[in-house]
């Protein structure tokens, strides 16, 4: 099963274009759904990738964390995505601590998506094959 | 279908039921294997992968089973470790999910057996040739070996070579390359591992699974039938009459009854003994249930300074120093570049009030985990739970495992070790699992229904023959008088090989 070298390059360039570009020079539309905009907000793409918008709905459709009962998500959300887009990074200071803990889970559950990890490895997402299977045997770039 | 009653009638498909049926067979006798789940086709194999990969469920086998597949048949929790999801009720059995880590038992480590390591050492050999084991003679203290292994190990990893090496060196502990159940090379119509780390599902078809390998050529045989979504509720023995199975078609809910002229007991560490303690009258010994045990690990999450490498999706080197040397239980030690506990790090990286996925892509590039597996003394018990009925009435196993002082010896002793090794490596240990409360159970349930040299220290002799019966045996790690830090499946296997010859000789041996 030697496929998808192309998956593997585009993993590669998401990757890449995360560390180079943590905050976007323009300002994208913040998503109107506020699962999908606290996703683009913690996830390791620039805030205008298609392939966020994509996961989000996969990972909605699996078992994410549910927000606390009495927590304004939306607003949540929206701050948490104006945090990205304006310094690279989401403010946890101004957060109570339900809030928080919820972002934390929130993370950590989007990082165990192969997909989401492998942007950031700089390796093919697991459950493909790479075109160098020794591929751990080498030192990293 | 063989007509009944057949030779030899197991109980479950998993490696153990699978090899012995497969070897049964080529020596000429009839079987029938009993398996409470189903079979996974190529189809839901592939469903499984591309969920998992999107982070979508069902993403393993035991969530594409669902709980009603196996919760009403036996559902048994320790401390919140549920043995719903250590083993797999379907065809395959834990084979469909297991690490296929494949070391042998040290001398040391099957001295409560009542037989020794030379004489089950051919039996390992043969073990390994079935299951295919890649691996290297590169363990300066294990005991002898009278065949090598099957295929060479896989190669070290960066981050093995350039630095858990040098940090071994300096503790004087050998890293040692594991001996897994997964194809270095092509082998026996499998490929060589791909790479793609994730083992889990192995799409390649690199690591062992028994449905793919053993029952699916017993099956092509006019001498095996296999019948799935069978639950077994006893071995019924009444004086004067043959001794049958009693068994439901999960999927009509008709009872029906099956003869065999041996009955091979194979559903695991938990269900086998609870199935003997179910079939009143079967097992004379009292000592059904007692020193229940399993293996426990210790975790800890090491962020160095640097990016360690990537990782293949199983651990290719293990430290057994403190397996040749115990200062209490023995422990087998493992380090590899692979992030697994996210919420530690990412509670960690919020520490100074902000989450950046940059930052977290940086920590992820430079963690390591670190785990500790190890021996637990045989101090628990499984007995039957009477306010806890399956779905046919019968009473669910109950677990009770108490962690004795040894146990606690032990389990400073591993999170020691992780100390030590951490600071060889020179990272900053985020997490130490045991010293925080997190025991993890290894999944390798045992020493239920031991085998012993006599009924007075044990529920089956030492072929695995039930004391007090002539046809009835047990094959599952519930045999084991003792573990160690070695997992059970290649031993497990070694027992089904040596079974299976003196059954397939002239019956009962």
């Amino acid at each position: 099963m030697k496929l998808s070298r192309r998956a593997w390059l585009a993993a590669a360039a998401l990757a890449a274009a995360c560390r180079k570009k943590p905050v976007t020079e323009a300002t994208p539309p913040a998503p109107k759904e506020p699962f999908v905009r606290l996703v683009y907000a913690l996830g390791p793409w620039p805030l205008d990738a298609a392939s966020g918008r994509e996961i989000a709905e996969s990972f909605q459709r699996g078992q994410p964390p549910s927000a606390p009962s009495g927590l304004d998500f939306d607003d949540l959300a929206t701050r948490c995505f104006e945090d990205r887009r304006t310094t690279g990074s989401v403010n946890l200071g101004r957060m109570d601590e339900k809030a928080k803990n919820f972002v934390l889970d929130f993370a950590a559950a989007l990082y165990r998506i192969p997909d989401v990890h492998a942007a950031l490895t700089n390796a093919p997402p697991e459950g493909e094959c790479p075109a160098d299977r020794l591929l751990h045997t080498r030192a990293p770039i | 279908m063989p007509a009944e009653p057949v030779d030899v009638c197991i109980v479950g498909a998993g490696p153990a039921g699978a090899v012995l049926a497969s070897r049964l067979v080529a020596l000429g006798r009839s079987v029938c294997i009993v398996e409470h789940g189903r079979r996974f086709s190529a189809e839901e194999r592939a469903t499984l992968l591309a969920n998992r990969r999107r982070g979508a469920e069902p993403g393993n086998f035991n969530h594409a089973l669902g709980p009603e597949a196996q919760l009403p048949y036996g559902s048994v929790e320790v401390d919140g470790f549920s043995y719903f999801q250590a083993r797999v009720p379907a065809v395959g059995g834990s084979s469909l999910h297991w690490s296929a880590h494949c070391p042998r038992p040290l001398p040391s480590e099957l001295a409560g057996f009542p037989f020794d390591y030379a004489s089950l050492e051919p039996w390992l050999g043969r073990a390994e040739v079935e299951l295919g084991v890649a691996g290297s003679p590169d363990d300066p203290e294990a005991p002898a070996r009278s065949t090598p292994f099957p295929m060479p190990a896989h190669p070290r990893s960066y981050f093995e070579r350039e630095l858990l090496e040098p940090a071994c060196k300096k503790l004087g502990w050998p890293l040692v390359s594991n001996a897994v159940a997964i194809a270095s090379e092509p082998y026996a119509g499998r490929a060589a591992c791909q790479a793609c780390r994730l083992c889990e599902l192995c799409p390649s078809g690199a690591r062992y699974f028994a449905d793919q390998t053993h029952l699916a050529r017993v099956l092509d045989s006019p001498r095996a039938e296999l019948r799935v979504e069978t639950h077994v509720r006893r071995i019924e023995s009444a004086r004067g009459r043959p001794r049958e199975l009693l068994v439901v078609d999960r999927r009509t809910g008709k009872e029906s009854r099956l003869r065999a002229k041996t009955f091979v007991i194979a559903a695991g560490g938990v269900e086998s003994a609870r199935l003997l303690l179910l079939s009143r009258g079967l097992a004379a010994s009292r000592l059904v249930g007692q020193g229940f045990a399993d293996n426990l690990l210790v975790a800890g999450q090491l962020l160095l300074q640097r990016d360690v490498g990537l990782a293949l999706g199983f651990t290719t080197t293990s430290i057994h120093h403190h397996r040749h040397h115990p200062k209490f239980g023995s422990i087998k030690l493992q380090a590899y570049p692979r992030l697994v506990d996210r919420n530690t790090l990412v509670r960690f990286l919020a520490r100074d009030g902000a989450l950046s996925p940059e930052a977290f892509g940086r920590a992820v590039r430079h963690a390591v985990t670190l785990i500790a597996l190890t021996e637990k003394e045989r101090v628990g018990r499984l007995e039957l739970d009477p306010e806890n009925k399956d779905a046919h009435g019968d009473p669910q196993a109950r677990i009770v495992v108490p962690l004795s002082k040894r146990d606690r010896m032990t389990l400073d002793t591993a999170a020691g070790v992780i100390d030590e090794l951490g600071r060889a490596l020179g990272g900053e240990l985020l997490s130490n699992g045991w010293r925080e409360g997190q025991l993890i159970w290894g999944a390798h349930p045992f020493g239920a229904a031991v085998m012993a040299s006599t009924p007075k220290d044990g529920v089956c002799d030492a072929d695995g023959r039930v004391f007090g019966t002539d046809d009835v045996f047990v094959l599952s790690s519930a045999l084991f008088p003792g573990l160690g830090s070695a997992n059970p499946t290649l031993t497990l296997v070694a027992l089904a090989l040596r079974m299976a010859e003196q059954l397939g000789k002239g019956g009962a041996p």
